[in-house]
């Protein structure tokens, strides 16, 4: 297994983990009757489920390649793109924690809600996004994956 | 100074309203613990406010003890060192000189030329807001943002009072009397705010706390609110986050009056709900309290213990109006304070 391939199912495999988590925890707060904890909770559920889907799709295309063979060359050239796509992510995720915020700022509890929720989904994402950024530059130079 | 357990425990005392939450501040923080006791006769009533101030770069900072007695409006605001001021680590337990405060009961040794109050009380089957996981306390999610001007705390919306104390030079039995405690902190009181209480209804148990006020919020700022009443062992809340909506919210020279709706549960059934509130002013107990201003503890809190607050509470269910709750609370605490017209 290449060191691409190991850090591309690290990558989807935590994404997954987080997506879980965040939908479980949406889940839990549907039962609250706080407007705000509700709307956080369906932000969870949201990005959650996104997140689920993006983690799946790239587990199951990583899959395939390597099913069919999987050359080290298109591991390589695949890394660096991943490692664009999160650097364009985690500019991405700036957007969103900006949105979230200025839904934050609301006077609605609902919408307060939503923002926090954003907030913490952007955040998290950025924090995810920035480092597997890095770190994906770091396999591309040793080959090596910290698990 | 700030030491590096202080975060951990102001991360705990999140979910400890009663305690002390100044650890590593050092200016520009308050904290001040309310206490009300009123004697079975209901002719002594008293409002005992311990705190600590810490002013904008540490000037004029020092911890007190400030009383008001609610018969005759009188106040005694008694000054203590800074150092003379303690607390437990993320534990309710409180001390300003010989004075010690805790949710089981206060011990006053205030021997003062211009006051004194010596004695011990101790207070039975206190009944604090709830807190979980989620919302600890009556400000629910909002006590988890770190930039808010000021954070409230109800410890206690009705408990029994015993004990005895010596206040000037007569003995005053509490016994059978009922108390109330709650609580602020933060950098400073709100610009402006008006709060009401009262645990004093025809029958024991029913206990009436409402605030609302001016609340600073990312560069802008909204009226928040949050009103308990609780009522046959069921808390009724009503506050903005919770939903409700205030219909009215108007100040009389001698009145207040307060309308609002909102989601409750009531029977363990969740229905919309109406609660009205009329505060009756008694401007002859009305003396100056000592509020925590940005730079100094400035006279500027319109307190009294000689209001009354009229009490309806009503419930829809089934398409029609039910009424849960009618009555007057005495005895209540009320205060206008700052520029009014930003709440009303």
């Amino acid at each position: 297994m290449t060191g691409s391939e190991k850090f591309q199912r690290t990558v989807s495999n935590r994404l997954l983990l987080w997506s879980v988590l965040s939908i479980a925890a949406g889940a839990l707060l549907q039962a609250t009757r706080s407007p705000f904890w509700r709307a956080f909770g369906q932000q969870a559920i949201g990005w959650g489920a996104i997140d689920a889907a993006l983690a799946l799709f790239g587990r199951r295309g990583l899959a395939r390649k390597v099913q069919r063979g999987y050359a080290p060359a298109e591991a390589a050239t695949d890394l660096r793109n991943l490692r664009r796509l999160l650097w364009f992510n985690a500019g991405l995720d700036v957007l969103y924690v900006a949105g979230g915020l200025a839904l934050f700022r609301r006077a609605d509890e609902t919408q307060r809600g939503h923002g926090a929720g954003i907030v913490l989904q952007g955040l998290f994402l950025f924090k995810f996004d920035a480092i597997h950024a890095f770190l994906a530059e770091r396999v591309q130079k040793t080959g090596e994956v910290d698990e | 100074m700030s030491r590096p357990g202080d975060a951990l425990t102001r991360l705990r005392t999140i979910w400890q309203p009663a305690a002390y939450h100044g650890f590593g501040h050092t200016a520009g923080f308050f904290e001040g613990w309310y206490f009300k006791i009123v004697d079975a006769t209901e002719q002594h009533r008293y409002a005992i406010i311990p705190g600590i101030f810490l002013g904008k770069d540490g000037v004029d900072s020092h911890s007190f003890v400030q009383t008001l007695d609610g018969a005759s409006g009188a106040t005694c605001y008694h000054r203590y060192p800074l150092a003379a001021f303690s607390a437990a680590p993320a534990a309710f337990d409180i001390r300003v000189g010989p004075n010690r405060f805790t949710a089981q009961g206060i011990e006053l040794n205030i021997d003062r030329p211009e006051q004194r109050m010596i004695g011990r009380l101790a207070f039975d089957g206190i009944t604090p807001w709830p807190v979980t996981w989620r919302s600890p306390g009556i400000m629910d999610w909002y006590s988890f943002v770190p930039f808010m001007e000021c954070y409230h705390g109800v410890l206690s919306l009705d408990h029994a009072v015993r004990g005895q104390l010596v206040i000037g030079g007569a003995a005053v039995d509490f016994h059978g009397g009922r108390g109330y405690i709650e609580k602020d902190w933060g950098e400073a009181f709100p610009r402006a705010w008006i709060w009401m209480q009262t645990n004093h209804f025809g029958r024991t148990g029913v206990s009436l706390t409402a605030s609302v006020a001016r609340i600073p919020w990312l560069g802008t700022a909204f009226r928040g609110f949050i009103v308990g009443l609780l009522c046959d062992g069921t808390l009724y809340r009503f506050a903005s986050y919770t939903g409700a909506v205030i219909d009215r919210l108007e100040v009389t020279d001698h009145q207040v009056f307060w309308e609002m709706h909102g989601p409750v549960v009531h029977g363990g059934v969740r229905c919309q709900a109406r609660l009205s509130l009329v505060a009756h002013r008694d401007e002859e107990g009305v003396d100056l309290l000592h509020a925590p201003m940005r730079t100094a503890m400035l006279q500027r809190v319109l307190e009294s213990l000689t209001a009354s607050v009229d009490v309806t509470l009503s419930v829809e269910l089934d398409g029609r109006t039910v009424e849960v709750f009618a009555g007057r609370g005495r005895h209540a605490g009320l205060e206008l304070g700052g520029t009014l017209e930003e709440i009303l």
